[in-house]
């Protein structure tokens, strides 16, 4: 990972693209439709995160402003949603309990998020095995097991447009399956991780 | 239910969600110009980013399970994590949202180390917010502290990191009072009963105790036990092979080799004295449930090995 491509070093280079791409970046996140003043302060936040917690040199640089902004977009979007929904009690499990299913070893899902996991899990496997064999295998090595697209690629001798059109046809049925349990997607949701953790953050 | 216009928008999102999140020369540009088009382009991609990340506790579980789930389904026969996913999504917010909260634990005061234990059998994948992955094998206990990513301090166990690297802050792990200082690095460390094994498959560490200093490049590795201190040297391509799915031995003693299926898969093993001192060569493929494993070992190490109530006995 630090052998790949061109890399600028975080503590100055990272801090004047962010500078530098300024304009555009606000463009971005009003494109984004975050208010104004949520822009500014979303671009605040992000030269703060760049200077506080990146520490190695970064491959793509503006490519991974772009994507950490993108989260913290999503991220304000979700916090203030559920602080309209205000149902935060799960906010309170304690951390460290039971964490044996995420990736996040600080956010512990408890009894109820799990089951609803397993329920969410039994749906999405009921709606792959109605998809061919492969766009089912696509779709569980790239959204379970990590692989890149253009691994899986190689891996399977397609083009990467082909495991696109993989993914894209299994994103299309699994998530239609998010839609009928939770019409419009947003508010409460037990994956929150994101938006939990800042709201935990405040 | 959903109109025409609305099924191709969410397509299109689906399409850019996918783009975004899976490579790093992704045009925002073009994505920044398809969200001006239509102002509810905005809200069917947040929907997209919505579900995805809902279905990620979901994905977790089919992880974190045992190696049998999904039984009979030729994609779960190796649901372990792979460490391939540094761009993607869910793990880029997951680190966003951890940075955030070291920031907040260092004003707040919190207790800021935390340790993450695996059982026999369950591998793990962490993933820091400065980039650095940590692969944890069964068995296994790690500490990390959320204010510092660049410490870390393996208890117990087996883990490979992949190290984001920086000259400022090198990342340091430390195994009892020893030290491992990275200088760019994918490495591997198990440690047990007072020994530990180092083997670098990427760039370089640094490895410190009292007494000793010595830099290990890829290919090197290093194993103490007590005072004594024995380098020695490995194909890069062998080195963390659990975290593929695949076990690789050089002449290793079988109590080694059943050691570690242990660790992985979480079969406790009995050796017969009639094996314990023999030796392997070879690569073991862990995919499989437990019965194909079963057959897979019996034929590769000519031994026979018995199911019993609490795992297996291998006897010659």
């Amino acid at each position: 990972m630090t052998s790949q491509g061109q890399e600028v070093p975080a503590d100055s280079g990272l801090r004047q693209l962010c500078l530098a791409l300024g304009p555009e970046l606000r463009r971005f996140l009003l494109a984004r439709r975050v208010s104004e003043a949520d822009a500014e302060d979303l671009l605040q936040d992000l030269f703060l995160r760049v200077e506080t917690s990146v520490t190695g040199p970064v491959r793509s640089p503006k490519a991974y402003l772009y994507q950490m902004l993108n989260n913290m977009a999503h991220t304000r979007r979700r916090t203030e949603a559920r602080q309209k929904a205000r149902d935060a009690d799960w906010l309170d499990a304690p951390v460290g309990s039971a964490g044996t299913d995420m990736e996040m070893p600080d956010l512990a899902p408890d009894a109820e998020t799990a089951l609803l996991a397993r329920d969410h899990l039994a749906r999405v496997e009921a709606a792959l095995e109605k998809l061919p064999e492969r766009t089912a295998h696509v779709f569980r090595q790239y959204r379970i097991d990590g692989i890149s697209q253009k691994v899986i690629a190689r891996d399977l001798g397609i083009s990467l447009s082909a495991v696109e059109k993989h993914l894209q046809r299994a994103y299309n049925a699994v998530l239609e399956i998010r839609n009928r349990l939770d019409p419009g997607g947003t508010g409460w949701n037990p994956a929150g991780q994101t938006g939990g953790t800042d709201a935990r953050a405040r | 239910m959903q109109g025409l216009a609305e099924n191709t928008m969410r397509e299109e999102a689906i399409a850019w969600h996918l783009r975004l999140n899976g490579s790093v020369d992704a045009d925002w540009d073009d994505f920044a110009r398809w969200l001006e088009l239509d102002p509810r382009h905005n809200d069917i991609y947040e929907a997209v980013c919505d579900a995805d990340l809902a279905f990620e506790q979901a994905a977790g579980l089919t992880r974190s399970t045992s190696p049998e789930a999904g039984a009979g389904d030729d994609a779960f026969a190796m649901p372990q994590p792979r460490p391939a996913r540094r761009w993607m999504w869910p793990a880029m917010a997951a680190s966003v949202a951890f940075a955030a909260l070291g920031t907040w634990a260092m004003m707040g005061g919190q207790a800021n180390e935390y340790t993450v234990q695996t059982a026999p059998g369950e591998t793990r994948t962490l993933a820091l917010s400065d980039g650095t992955r940590i692969v944890l094998n069964g068995a296994t206990e790690i500490a990390l502290d959320k204010s510092d990513t660049r410490v870390a301090q393996l208890k117990a166990g087996e883990a490979q990191f992949t190290v984001h690297h920086d000259d400022a802050r090198p990342f340091t792990l430390s195994v009892g009072d020893q030290r491992i200082v990275d200088v760019g690095t994918v490495f591997n460390v198990r440690s047990g009963k007072g020994a530990l094994r180092l083997e670098v498959a990427e760039g370089a560490v640094r490895f410190e105790d009292g007494m000793t200093r010595l830099r290990l490049n890829a290919g090197d590795t290093l194993e103490t036990t007590g005072s004594s201190i024995v380098e020695g040297a490995k194909p890069v391509g062998e080195i963390g092979g659990w975290t593929r799915g695949r076990l690789v031995y050089r002449d290793t003693l079988l109590v080694e080799v059943a050691a570690d299926i242990t660790r992985t898969r979480g079969i406790a093993i009995e050796l017969g004295p009639d094996v314990s001192d023999r030796r392997f060569s070879g690569v073991i493929q862990l995919d499989g449930g437990d019965g194909a494993l079963q057959k897979r070992i019996e034929a590769l190490l000519g031994v026979k090995v018995t199911a019993t109530a609490d795992g297996w006995s291998i006897t010659r």
